[in-house]
């Protein structure tokens, strides 16, 4: 192994792209890579869908071949902090040539040593203030500013671990567990026990314990319960400081929060969903077991309305498009009409953006009788309060004329925002742009983007991102040692 | 214009009229109201947040294109920019900030040019300069006109008897009070057959030449709608509705979600811009009928006037004052959307009015408390060089005909509204109610 290499990569995110990309650079080349996730799982959004467009298959299946590439990786070269997030980036001050690259070999090569062999095992010891007091200017030469950027270092927080690798997910835990949580990875549309496995497809596969419920000393039923001393109550949030050589972020996105559009009603009545809801009430590990049924009354939905553009495309709320929400929402009436044949779906939209070869899959979901499409937007919806229906008016574009329209439930199609980690880069500048995403500017500091942190798309799109920056990771790399 | 393109001639952009898309148009309407409206993505959201459109032709999205396309014919015989009373909900729902209510309000005004055949008010409403000196130019002819009246220099005591019999009676009750009234400097009838007849002759045939222009454009050229010739007879009381109580103001709160009563709103401060428009557009149509019919009833020498003179001098009086200041208030804080973007001409219109209130307060003060007879001579001078060019410039040309032109449209749009709805009744099952039952099908 070179030992040059040996400094690792850090990829903000574990999503779909992040581990993309941390599988593209360590199968392409000797690095390894650190992946900070900031959920106890990786897999991202991905995990959350029913079902992929256009070719409509379960979600996990593809994260699942991703994580068995994973599995398959050498030993030690993808590593994974789960539960952590990054608190500080400094920049390794530059020195001129030579001498920094030794220095900076030696240290790296102590540094990866230090690191934790797997973040999941229990055994992670957290790297001590000594290492960190490696002293990269030690020639004493602060010249040559403009050269290479010599690599990163990163203070990571990692959330107190209660519970250990011993963990066989048996669940004896969870039923004697008293308290209760609103399961955020089904958007709070359920409760699940303070102690709890995030979903079926869970990587670590453990469980996790709300620090925000659980009673903790005054009740400790798990702890009894738990046949395996797998969990330990008293464990603590631990820092690791490390240092990296170049930076993937592919830190995602999250829904637009779609009760600030005042007028769609998300938030004030029960029946006005967001597409990723939607996903989860499909789904068959989903709050519902995968029947489409209103949240106000249990009833199935039948007739249901999607609205394009919540939020998206607006000005007043996010002023771009978010890329993904009409196939989104094509994909959801097409799945919402193979479950119940009685089903109808009407969409709203000012343009239904199917690019490319996407356009098949519109032409199969509009080739379907009892989809219809009206072209106009949503501009106000209000609730029938005896039958909790949902009125929506819209201007019918291609007959000028203001309809009236009912529906059993109403689907916001709401928009991407990109998430953008609180980290403190001190001189660092980050190149966002003006909505919130890394777009290629931040090459020269060894800083790449990926997925929907980039630009908003499918994970189609997204994983080609990911191929890009571990490309530009290993360019990075190679003109550094030139 | 395919056609044109297909030739290799390219688009047509010589603008005449005759074109069906003026490329001239979209600069005419920003010449006179400057707005985003080329922004526009066509969702429709401002056409269905409308509380005023109706549901069979709503605007503004399709004034909206019409502009950006330059659709002359149809913007011409549009009366929906009329109907519009710009309570700013398509602007702030706008997902493009687009402005469609703005755009509405420019629309009026460019409709006024349209009606307007002398050009006149396309000159107005372009140039603030050209404003500014016609109204300077009617001042002017004012002046001009008194000093060839009354002279420059208001006559004296000693000269009373020589002045006419009315006067010469009524200074010689005071002997050797030398001080004159009102009606011995300025005769109430020199103004009504020097300045008022001759004003309301001319305002009156340029208004109603373009309201019959209006009428042209709106209604007679629909060749698609026949209207029954007893219809303008039944709907004329809509015209004398909407004109007295400005209703549509209040159609500007109703919110199907918040199902409030009448008096709520009215607690709640949501009708006050409508009260104080209906206040002001009172006071201002009592005080222009007193002053051109009954002005002996106001320029009186007589220090306590009659009951009903108090009444409409004084409505007149502390509604003008109270609805301009309140108007320019809400143009100065633009919180409101309709109050957001001010225009030139909604400017002179707010400080003319006022100006003409004041002084006119001002001279009846004087008047009735005798003082120097020298300071009213003037100052009634002033008076009429402020509201003859407020009345000639701003009734046919500029602001103030959205008083004619709004009822008018209401009217016109209600007439050819209940034409369709006999015609459809006439024909039976036809086309347009399978359209109609479609769109039945979607509630």
């Amino acid at each position: 192994m070179n030992k040059l290499n040996e400094r690792p990569v850090l990829i903000i995110g574990g999503g779909f792209s992040g581990i993309s990309a941390a599988l593209e650079i360590t199968e392409a080349s000797s690095k390894s890579v650190i992946i900070v996730e900031k959920n106890p799982y990786i897999g991202g959004r991905v995990l959350q869908m029913y079902k992929y467009f256009p070719k409509l298959c379960p979600s996990f299946c593809g994260f699942e071949i991703n994580l068995r590439r994973i599995k398959s990786a050498d030993e030690g070269r993808i590593k994974f902090l789960v539960s952590s997030e990054i608190e500080e980036v400094i920049k390794i001050q530059k020195n001129s040539g030579k001498v920094a690259i030794q220095n900076g070999d030696a240290s790296a090569g102590e540094k990866v040593s230090s690191l934790p062999a797997d973040a999941s095992a229990g055994n992670i010891r957290s790297a001590d203030a000594g290492v960190n007091s490696n002293n990269y200017g030690n020639t004493g030469d602060g010249t040559n500013v403009n050269d290479y950027v010599n690599g990163y270092k990163v203070k990571i927080k990692q959330k107190p671990q209660y519970i250990n690798d011993n963990c066989t997910i048996c669940g004896e835990c969870a039923k004697v567990c008293p308290e209760n949580r609103l399961n955020d990875f089904n958007y709070n549309m359920d409760t699940q026990k303070a102690i709890y496995i995030t979903n079926i497809s869970a990587y670590p596969s453990k469980f996790n314990i709300d620090a925000e419920v659980c009673k903790f000393d005054s009740c400790k039923k798990c702890e009894a319960a738990c046949k395996y001393s797998a969990i330990n109550l008293n464990a603590k949030e631990e820092i690791f400081n490390i240092e990296v050589e170049s930076i993937v972020v592919a830190s995602g996105w999250k829904p637009y929060d779609a009760e600030k559009i005042t007028n769609l009603g998300f938030g004030k009545y029960k029946n006005v969903i967001t597409n990723v809801m939607m996903e989860r009430l499909a789904a068959d590990n989903g709050p519902t077991g995968g029947k489409i049924i209103r949240p106000s009354d249990g009833k199935e939905a039948k007739n249901v309305a999607f609205v394009q553009c919540a939020g998206s495309r607006n000005e007043n709320h996010l002023p771009y498009c978010s890329a993904i929400c009409c196939l989104a929402s094509l994909k959801q009436s097409i799945y919402l009409r193979e479950k119940n044949p009685e089903s109808s779906s009407t969409i709203f939209y000012i343009d239904i953006r199917t690019p490319g070869r996407y356009e098949k899959f519109y032409n199969r979901a509009s080739s379907d009788e009892k989809t219809k499409f009206v072209k106009g937007i949503v501009a106000n919806i209000f609730e029938d309060e005896l039958s909790g229906d949902l009125f929506l008016e819209a201007e019918d574009i291609l007959s000028g004329k203001k309809i009236k329209f009912r529906a059993d439930m109403v689907v916001l199609a709401a928009g991407m925002v990109p998430n953008r980690p609180a980290i403190k880069t001190g001189d660092i500048k980050i190149g966002y742009d003006a909505n919130g995403f890394l777009f290629n500017q931040n090459d020269n500091l060894g800083i790449f983007s990926a997925g929907v942190a980039k630009n908003p798309a499918d994970v189609y799109s997204s994983v080609q991102a990911s191929t890009g920056a571990a490309l530009s990771v290993l360019q990075f790399s190679a003109n550094k040692r030139g | 214009m395919s056609s044109n393109s297909i030739n290799g001639k390219g688009i047509n952009i010589n603008g005449n009229d005759n074109d069906i898309n003026n490329f001239n148009l979209v600069k005419n309407i920003k010449d006179i109201g400057d707005s985003p409206f080329k922004k526009c993505f066509q969702c429709g959201t401002c056409s269905a947040i409308c509380p005023l459109s109706s549901d069979n032709k709503p605007f503004p999205r399709k004034e909206m294109i019409w502009s950006q396309w330059g659709l002359k014919n149809e913007l011409e015989s549009d009366l929906d920019p009329w109907l519009c009373y710009y309570c700013g909900k398509c602007s702030e729902f706008c997902p493009r900030k687009a402005d469609p209510g703005q755009l509405m309000m420019s629309l009026r005004r460019w409709l006024t040019t349209v009606y307007d055949w002398t050009g006149i008010s396309r000159l107005l409403y372009k140039s603030k300069v050209a404003e500014y000196i016609a109204l300077l130019i009617v001042a002017v002819v004012v002046f001009i006109e008194w000093a060839a009246l009354f002279g420059l220099t208001p006559p004296a005591g000693s000269a009373n008897a020589n002045i006419g019999g009315n006067a010469a009676v009524m200074g010689s009750a005071g002997g050797v009070n030398k001080i004159l009234t009102i009606n011995q400097m300025v005769p109430a009838y020199k103004i009504d057959y020097f300045f008022d007849y001759p004003m309301i002759v001319i305002l009156s045939a340029l208004l109603i030449s373009f309201i019959f222009n209006m009428f042209k454009k709106t209604v007679l050229s629909d060749k698609s709608i026949k209207i029954p010739f007893k219809l303008y007879f039944t709907e004329l009381w809509t015209l004398l509705f909407n004109f007295f109580t400005q209703i549509r103001f209040s159609k500007c709160e109703d919110e199907e979600t918040q199902k409030e009563t009448f008096f709520k709103k009215l607690s709640e401060g949501k009708y006050n811009f409508w009260f104080t428009h209906v206040f002001l557009m009172t006071s201002y149509v009592a005080l222009f009928i007193g002053i051109v019919v009954f002005l002996k009833w106001f320029q009186t020498d007589d220090k306590y006037v009659l009951f009903h003179t108090i009444l409409f001098d004084y409505y007149a009086s502390i509604g003008l004052i109270f609805g301009t200041i309140y108007f320019a208030y809400k143009r100065f804080t633009k919180k409101i959307e309709r109050s957001k973007f001010s225009h030139h001409t909604d400017w002179a219109f707010i400080v003319l009015l006022f100006m003409t209130a004041f002084t006119g307060i001002l001279l009846r003060a004087f008047v009735v408390y005798k003082d120097p007879s020298s300071w009213v001579f003037y100052l009634y001078l002033i008076h009429l060089m402020i509201v003859i060019p407020m009345l000639v410039i701003e009734v046919p040309f500029s602001k103030w005909s959205h008083l004619a032109y709004r009822p008018i449209a209401i009217y016109f749009s209600a007439l050819k509204e209940k034409a369709v709805k006999l015609n459809e009744a006439e024909a039976g099952t036809g086309v347009a109610d399978s359209a109609a039952a479609a769109a039945d099908d979607n509630l």
